[in-house]
């Protein structure tokens, strides 16, 4: 459930990432984000809402929070730090982390 | 009138960065360090390493032990094992000074550990400086500037949301360093601000003493006893047997709910006055506060149950628990970790920024006093103090167990190491070999730690692995991971440097970034 919670928090900030044109652009050289970029916020948002419920259901409402935000400045750090370098694998490593997280919660 | 304030907050942020901030750095670092205190305490005792993880304490051993070690004394703690540190630990005051033992909370032994402050030291250093109450005062100051500087730099950075996932390592130094100063700052901003405050809070009667003067008569005491409300009696001088504490110890957690024990003070033990007072760990909940059931120690009657739930304390407990984070969340710790680390580098970035800003602006030209000093003590403080942590680590494993003030050489070679690494940050001519030199020397402390462990303990990497004693294996894979990233980076310097002098000649022509 951690794991969830760690895959749902960096995904929510990949996809408000990539909502940036700027960002969009990295990963997708020749494309505009266009209308994806309003799907791309909220599904962002969205994400990142699954992700604190996720902790606050394994921690509890005093643990929870305290690590939703410390996820939220480590994902955020990871994201940043990939994306310059291989922005491809920044965004595949969203990908990677949600389908093992599924698969963890199916098992 | 907008840019003269935003011009105001931007010199705030600059100078009041600059002075504190090799401070700010020191104590960032040693409390990102402190955030494993415990864990580091118990890597540097391998006399302990034989105890099987979290067995409980046995009481009656431990108050025996204390009849016959301490029989005299007045006043007795026993501390159980913690899944931290699987020791039991037994105080008692002998005169003025305390005595203290570590006994095997199996079979009651004493045991014989290697003199060390482990831990601890990171901690006194990170909270005072090993400089008591001027400490104190000074780390406060700190604080409180960092407060200052994070207030200032929201204010002047102009793109706070647009740049938020911004870095661009292969652009200009300064746009480089900036961007990471960036992330680093607002990625992480939550808990730079609550660390910061809460940090204060700490000693808020040191910082803040009106309320005391006004109302406690400036004792802080009289404050401490009205909001924990400990009951005090005087020795009677009649001998009584004190009743057996593993019963006192059953009755008391039956009030908490599934909590454990953590300590056991006696006061007055084996006095017809003798007072019992068993505190639940916190190891469970946000809030620093320990839930307490007192008895008669002679009676073994029921005196007092305290729980620390005044709205008011119970707010303080929460936000100086949220500093200290006693309680045992592996995953938290770890995040607490990372994200002073990120404090370390926004601090140490921050500082950069400001010789590489000066650098660009005055190419060519002679460098003033000031830019020099500020140069080199960045390398001594933000290159120089990893090697002195790792040097630390060292003399744990090297000096040998028998001198005495064994514990006082561990910090003296910590403060002989950093003072050296300030001279040659100071005495290396070329400034780029200054940093280079010393990260490639801390990389090289740290990544062969392991291996020096294993020279000298049965506990190492290839034992605790196998054996899942993660808290002592994460001390050794950590280090010779920042070894490795150390090294990483100190080889990229390297090159770094090969390229730049040999494109100095031509001039540097920066587009301005989108």
């Amino acid at each position: 459930m951690r794991w969830v919670a760690l895959a749902l928090t960096y995904n929510g900030l990949l996809a408000l990432c990539l909502a940036m044109p700027k960002h969009y652009r990295q990963v997708f050289p020749r494309h505009q984000p266009g209308v994806r970029a309003s799907l791309l916020r909220l599904g962002g948002w969205l994400c990142l809402s699954a992700s604190l419920a996720a902790s606050v259901a394994v921690n509890g409402w005093a643990f929870g929070p305290v690590e939703s935000v410390g996820m939220l400045a480590i994902a955020g750090l990871t994201l940043v730090f990939i994306l310059p370098y291989t922005p491809r694998i920044a965004a595949l490593a969203g990908l990677a982390g949600l389908l093992s997280a599924s698969i963890g919660l199916l098992l | 009138m907008k840019d003269s304030f935003t011009q105001s907050m931007d010199w705030l942020h600059t100078w009041g960065g600059l002075l504190f901030g090799w401070l700010l750095f020191a104590i960032f670092f040693t409390g990102t360090l402190t955030v494993f205190d415990k864990e580091i305490t118990y890597w540097m005792q391998p006399e302990l390493h034989h105890l099987p993880a979290s067995s409980p304490g046995d009481i009656a051993a431990a108050s025996r032990l204390l009849e016959t070690l301490g029989g005299n004394s007045d006043h007795w703690w026993i501390q159980f094992p913690t899944s931290r540190i699987p020791v039991t630990r037994i105080f008692w005051k002998a005169g003025d000074k305390f005595e203290e033992r570590l006994i095997d909370p199996a079979s009651g032994d004493v045991l014989a550990a290697r003199e060390t402050q482990g831990g601890e030291f990171f901690y006194r250093f990170h909270y005072q400086l090993h400089l008591d109450q001027a400490g104190v005062w000074i780390v406060g100051t700190a604080a409180m500037v960092m407060l200052v500087a994070l207030v200032t730099g929201i204010v002047i950075h102009h793109r706070i949301f647009k740049d938020f996932f911004t870095f661009r390592p292969r652009a200009s130094a300064h746009r480089a360093w900036l961007d990471l100063h960036n992330v680093t700052s607002v990625l992480v901003l939550p808990f730079h601000v609550m660390i910061a405050f809460t940090g204060l809070l700490i000693f808020w009667q040191i910082y803040m003493p009106a309320g005391i003067d006004l109302f406690y008569a400036g004792d802080p005491e009289k404050a401490h006893q009205e909001l924990e409300r400990h009951i005090e009696r005087h020795a009677q001088h009649s001998p009584a047997q004190l009743v057996s504490l593993p019963d006192l110890e059953r009755a008391a957690r039956e009030h908490w709910n599934g909590g454990t024990t953590e300590w056991i003070e006696v006061h007055h033990p084996g006095d017809r006055n003798a007072l019992v007072e068993i505190s639940r760990s916190a190891d469970d909940r946000v809030a620093l506060v320990s839930d307490r059931v007192t008895f008669d120690g002679a009676t073994g009657e029921l005196l007092q149950v305290w729980k620390g739930d005044g709205p008011a304390f119970l707010t303080y407990s929460v936000l100086i628990g949220l500093h200290y984070i006693w309680f045992d969340k592996t995953t938290i710790r770890w995040l607490y970790f990372l994200m002073g680390l990120a404090a370390s580098v926004m601090i140490a970035t921050g500082l950069l920024l400001w010789t590489v800003k000066r650098r660009e602006r005055h190419a060519g030209e002679g460098a003033t006093v000031g830019y020099r000093i500020v140069e080199r003590l960045n390398v001594a403080v933000v290159a120089g103090l990893p090697v002195a942590v790792a040097g630390f680590f060292w003399a744990n494993r090297l000096l040998p167990i028998e001198i005495s003030e064994r514990a006082l050489w561990e910090m003296r070679l910590f403060f002989l190491a950093w003072m050296v690494c300030a001279a040659h940050a100071f005495l290396r001519q070329n400034i780029a070999f200054a940093w280079r030199e010393q990260i490639f020397g801390s990389g090289m402390l740290f990544g062969l730690l392991p291996l020096l462990n294993m020279a000298t303990t049965q506990s190492h990497m290839l034992t605790t692995i196998p054996s899942g004693m993660w808290r002592l294996a994460a001390v050794d894979v950590t280090s010779l991971a920042a070894g490795m990233l150390l090294g990483w980076t100190a080889w990229r310097m390297g090159r770094h440097v090969k390229i730049t002098s040999q494109a100095t000649v031509r001039p540097q022509t920066e587009a301005e970034p989108v």
